[in-house]
């Protein structure tokens, strides 16, 4: 019993289908690659979203912390707030060195002497007052002066402080946003799943295709009708 | 078929960590730093202020003391004289500007060691945020906190009273042991010996 003939038979009917599907087959792995591609862009849209987000809200952060720092110190310098800072620093130096000032210890060693007339000694009254005024007169002056400075160090001071933490924040702020190409190179990655299978729905496509081609009947004329004897059949 | 995912190292993540490593770093040397200086309070800079008084004032009182005798000596032939009035109300007023210079000076030194401890907090920090090891940046901040004693060593005060106990009663004492006047101070010597002794005479001063 020979089956050559109906296997011959079966496997050209098979071949046809198979050329029949396989174009259906290449333009099925064709959208579906387009779909996966589609995916993993959208996965990889959606990952470099997230960690642009994540670091916007990391340096966001850091300005906030800076902007606070730098409007505590600029809040010194209020008109309102400068004045009392001033004054504070007068008073204090006023403080220290007119309350420095008294009479010179008392010893033995003096004049005028006792029985001075009263005349003399209101003179000596007059002479110790007048002094101790001019000094304390010039001391005043020259704790108003120097408080200038005094504010300008507490201030300076304050200003530095302020400048060393904006400065690490600065640093904090570098250092974050020099991971970014990192970060959106990982993001990349997050799409790779899909990229395989587009490569994969592409490969399997072509396949398909270059066996639909290589099964194909030459069709003569580009494909155009032709009658029994191969000739061309033009619609009159 | 088995198609393996490509393994990807996450460097991003990695290098993620290893820079919330370093801020922390940073925090935590700056806290050290902070925590080392927190000794320099209003009242260490007040203490600083307290010493240079305690230096200082004793020796403006024993320099205005000894003025005031040289002045007393000076006018022990016209005690009662506006002369010696007005000398001693200078010296009164003197005694009142050197004290008041002491009092600035205070706060003076006290500014220096702020000057000098801030200065050297700015420093550690620079060190702490370049990266420094943190037990290093601890070490120094610590050592820098224990040892501050400003100032080394306190100037002698000089001689603020020079003009009463100096070269005019040295030119008195000359004179008086039969050197020959120096014309220069012979006038001056003779404006603070005022009138001649036992009087009692007074001139308005001013």
């Amino acid at each position: 019993m020979c089956f050559g003939p109906e296997l011959a038979a079966a496997a050209e009917a098979v071949g046809s289908t198979l050329t029949t599907v396989a174009p259906y087959a290449a333009a099925a792995s064709t959208a579906a690659s387009v779909y996966q591609n589609q995916r993993a862009a959208k996965a990889q849209a959606e990952a470099q979203s997230q960690a642009l987000e994540a670091e916007r809200t990391r340096q966001q952060g850091l300005q906030h912390q800076a902007d606070a720092e730098i409007g505590k110190v600029t809040a010194q310098f209020d008109p309102a707030a400068q004045e009392k800072a001033l004054a504070d620093a007068q008073a204090a130096r006023t403080t220290a060195a007119t309350g420095a000032i008294k009479p010179i210890p008392t010893d033995n060693y003096q004049t005028p002497t006792a029985s001075a007339p009263v005349e003399v000694k209101n003179d000596l009254q007059r002479q110790v007052s007048d002094s101790l005024s001019k000094a304390t007169r010039s001391a005043q002056a020259q704790a108003v002066l120097k408080a200038f400075g005094d504010q300008q160090l507490g201030a300076n001071i304050n200003i530095n402080r302020a400048s060393q933490r904006v400065g690490q924040l600065q640093n904090f702020s570098q250092g974050s946003s020099s991971l970014v190409p990192l970060d959106i190179a990982a993001a990349h990655a997050a799409g790779n799943g899909n990229l395989e299978n587009a490569d994969i729905y592409n490969v399997a496509g072509s396949i398909a295709n270059l066996y639909g081609n290589t099964r194909k009947k030459p069709t003569p004329y580009g494909g155009y009708p032709v009658d029994g004897g191969g000739n061309l059949q033009f619609d009159p | 078929m088995c198609f393996s995912k490509p393994s990807i190292p996450d460097t991003a993540a990695q290098a993620r960590e290893d820079e919330d490593a370093r801020e922390a770093a940073i925090s935590a040397g700056t806290d050290t730093v902070n925590q080392n200086f927190a000794k320099f309070t209003p009242s260490y800079y007040g203490g600083i202020a307290d010493a240079f008084r305690k230096n200082y004032q004793p020796q403006v009182d024993q320099q205005a003391r000894d003025a005031r005798r040289a002045t007393t000596f000076r006018f022990a032939n016209n005690p009662n004289s506006s002369a010696a009035n007005r000398v001693a109300g200078q010296l009164e007023g003197d005694y009142a500007t050197q004290s008041a210079n002491v009092g600035s000076g205070a706060l003076d030194a006290e500014n220096t060691a702020k000057t000098s401890v801030e200065g050297e907090r700015g420093q550690l920090l620079n060190l702490v945020n370049a990266g420094s090891g943190l037990s290093n940046v601890a070490e120094q901040s610590s050592n820098f906190a224990s040892g501050f004693n400003p100032p080394a060593s306190y100037s002698p005060l000089s001689d603020a009273f020079a003009k009463y106990t100096g070269a005019l009663s040295g030119a008195a004492t000359a004179q008086q042991a039969g050197y020959a006047p120096n014309p220069f101070f012979q006038k001056q010597v003779d404006f603070l010996r005022g009138s001649p002794a036992g009087s009692s005479r007074t001139i308005g001063g001013g």
